[in-house]
Order: C-alpha cells, then sequence, then structure tokens
C-alpha cells in the first residue's frame, strides 16, 4: 500500500528532534531511524571531563588541548559507522592539526564539545562529497571552510545546533562579490543553502567545472 | 624614527600587516592554505580593536617592512609563532572602503606600544558581523606571508 504523507509542523518539529511520529514509521528504513536518533543522542552528552572541568583548577593547556581532542574523538567514535573511514580519518588528522601545542594560540579555547556535536550533525545531514577545510574561532567553534576559485562558503557550527554561515560569490557580469549570510538551526542547513545551490559547494564535479570554466 | 603618533590615521596608501594562527587560516580538505577565514578579523569578546602593524613605520624597500613588521610582533609573543601560521598584509584604504561597503567606517590608526611601536589599531570594527569579516578576508587583506618564509633575527 502506497499513500502520502502531510508533513505537519508537529510532525517536522518530532523528526528534527530524532522522534518518528507513528504516521511516519512506514516511511524511513530503521537505519535512517537509528541514525537520527544517535545523531539526537550527541545533542545530551557530556564530555568526561566537563564535570571535572568545573571542579578542578584549570588544567594547563596540553591536558585542555588532549582533553578536547579525545571528547571529540570519543564523539566521532559514536558516529563511525556512518562515516567512510578515509573521511573519518582524514578528519581526525585534522582536528590534530588544529590542535597542535606548537601552533597554538595563547587564550584561545580548544574544540568545544558542542560545536563539534553541531558539526558532526551537519556533515550527517548534508554528506557532502567535497570535505570543508577546518578552523577554529577563538571561542573554539568548528569551522568549516569550502572554496572554489574565489567562491567561498564558511559555516561556524555553534553550540547548541545552531550554524552560521556566510557565503561570497563573485558574479561574471562585473566580477564583483555577492554575498549572502544566514544563521539557522542545523536542522536548517540543507534548506537555508537551497538558494545558493549547496552542491556547487558540496560536490566536487560542481566544483571542477566552475574552475574549468572561463571567466 | 618619528613617524604617526597615538591616535593618528594612518595614511590611505600605506599598509598593515596583522598575525593569523594556523587555526584561522582557509584551507582545503586536504590542508592547503588558501587564505583566511573570516574569523581571522574578529575581535576578541575583551578588545576593543583589531590589533594590527602599520608596514610603514620601518624604513627600506617592502621586503624589509614586512621582515621588520614580522620581527616586532614575533617579540611580542612569550612563545615562538607557529610554523604553519602566516601574516596578512592589506592596504588601509582599501579595508576602509571594504568596511564601508558593508555599513561601517572604521579607523586605521597609530597605537604605538613600547615593545612595538608600529602597532597600530583598526577601530570601531563590528564584533560579530560575518559578512564584513569574510569582506575583509578576502577584499582587504590579498596578500600573504608565511611565517616560516620571514628568517629569525640574527
Amino acid at each position: 500500500m502506497t499513500g502520502i504523507i502531510v508533513p505537519t509542523r508537529r510532525n517536522l518539529r518530532a523528526l528534527h528532534a530524532g522522534i518518528f511520529p507513528p504516521e511516519f514509521e512506514l516511511a524511513f528504513s530503521s537505519a535512517t531511524k537509528r541514525l537520527a536518533r544517535q545523531v539526537e543522542a550527541l545533542r545530551h552528552q557530556r564530555s568526561p571531563t566537563s564535570r571535572d572541568q568545573q571542579a578542578l583548577p584549570r588544567k594547563d593547556l596540553a591536558e585542555r588541548l588532549f582533553d578536547a581532542l579525545a571528547s571529540a574523538k570519543q564523539l566521532t567514535a559514536s558516529v563511525a559507522m556512518y562515516l567512510d573511514p578515509a573521511r573519518r580519518d582524514r578528519l581526525l588528522r585534522h582536528l590534530d592539526s588544529l590542535h597542535d601545542l606548537a601552533e597554538w594560540e595563547e587564550d584561545n579555547e580548544p574544540l568545544q564539545q558542542s560545536s563539534f556535536a553541531t558539526f558532526l550533525k551537519a556533515m550527517l545531514a548534508v554528506n557532502p562529497e567535497r570535505q570543508p577545510g577546518l578552523g577554529l574561532s577563538h571561542a573554539g567553534h568548528l569551522i568549516g571552510a569550502w572554496t572554489t576559485d574565489r567562491d567561498r562558503l564558511t559555516i561556524e557550527f555553534l553550540p547548541n545546533d545552531w550554524v552560521k554561515w556566510v557565503l561570497a560569490r563573485y558574479n561574471k557580469e562585473d566580477d564583483e562579490p555577492r554575498r549572502f549570510a544566514g544563521q539557522t538551526p542545523v536542522s536548517e542547513l540543507t534548506e537555508g543553502l537551497t538558494p545558493y545551490q549547496p552542491e556547487y559547494w558540496f560536490s566536487h564535479e560542481q566544483g571542477r567545472q566552475r574552475q574549468e570554466s572561463p571567466r | 624614527m618619528n613617524k604617526g603618533g597615538k591616535g593618528k590615521n594612518l595614511p590611505d596608501e600605506d599598509e598593515v600587516i596583522r598575525y593569523v594562527p594556523w587555526t584561522r587560516l582557509r584551507k582545503d580538505e586536504d590542508e592547503n592554505v588558501l587564505g583566511f577565514l573570516p574569523h581571522a578579523f574578529q575581535l576578541r569578546p575583551d578588545e576593543d580593536y583589531l590589533s594590527i602593524n602599520w608596514l610603514q613605520y620601518h624604513d627600506g624597500d617592502r621586503e624589509t617592512q614586512i621582515r621588520l613588521s614580522v620581527w616586532a610582533i614575533r617579540d611580542t609573543f612569550e612563545k615562538p609563532l607557529g610554523a604553519k601560521s602566516a601574516f596578512a598584509i592589506g592596504n588601509v584604504a582599501q579595508i576602509k572602503k571594504t568596511c564601508q561597503a558593508c555599513g561601517s567606517r572604521v579607523r586605521v590608526v597609530h597605537e604605538p606600544e613600547p615593545n612595538n611601536p608600529g602597532h597600530s589599531a583598526i577601530r570601531q570594527l563590528p564584533r560579530d558581523d560575518l559578512t564584513l569579516l569574510e569582506a575583509l578576508a578576502s577584499d582587504a587583506f590579498t596578500e600573504r606571508v608565511n611565517n616560516i618564509d620571514i628568517h629569525a633575527k640574527f
């Protein structure tokens, strides 16, 4: 039997929270439902060291970097089955590189676990073919950067499932950039980027075509 | 040397340089450095202005001015700057024009410090305007100098 499911505000809210309303039970595979619940579980996880950090004197820098990396790797492991091994290894390498003590600028915060959880949710939802270059804000928010020629998309992964993004695309006619920015829940990231052709940033093929086309 | 003066506007035709750590360099998925992230120009919560160094504070050719500025910036840090970090260079007029196009009138002024006399500041920079920071990163600070390419002071 087939039928049409009409999305309502209530059942969309439930889906964003990883809950499948009865009318949706048949529409999604068990794997999809399991993935949504697992990602949602990240929202409530606490770092094993977070309580210690509140109670104990401030740790030295090397320990704080180590703890931040350990927490990020633990979160990554919890969704590892949904990540291509090569991508997962690259991600972990990049996180190591961002927390290199020799490169670290004093007074910066290491990666915040809640920001990294938002990043993982975004990557699982968007599943970009092109992975981002990674950076960190002063506050320890992970930053993802996609660059095609001179065009740039930058996403800051905020705590509590929010993302802030800005993109610049150069107009072929006048060679001037057009800039757009937004701030949305991570569950609405794809929707927010839809007017700006997400595949242009996230697909290898689209990026290649742009780079090869005459300006 | 007796150039500028505290609070004086830097000449439009001059250039400024800013340290950018590895975490705020723009990279591709293979960690090749492409430029600067918008966050390289973001004020910290406790900062009133964006710290920069005035290249032309120093005499000599441009290469010398860059080298002397980098040495001065290095001297203000307690530990050596990372080998993968870099410096962003931008023209004063272009910085002001870029900010103005985003609705902000900034001042680029000399703010000498005892251990860094070429230190300067971008004042009245909005704290959290990601569009403006993106414009600074791509249109105003257009030149990158790698830290590793500037040799140490003898």
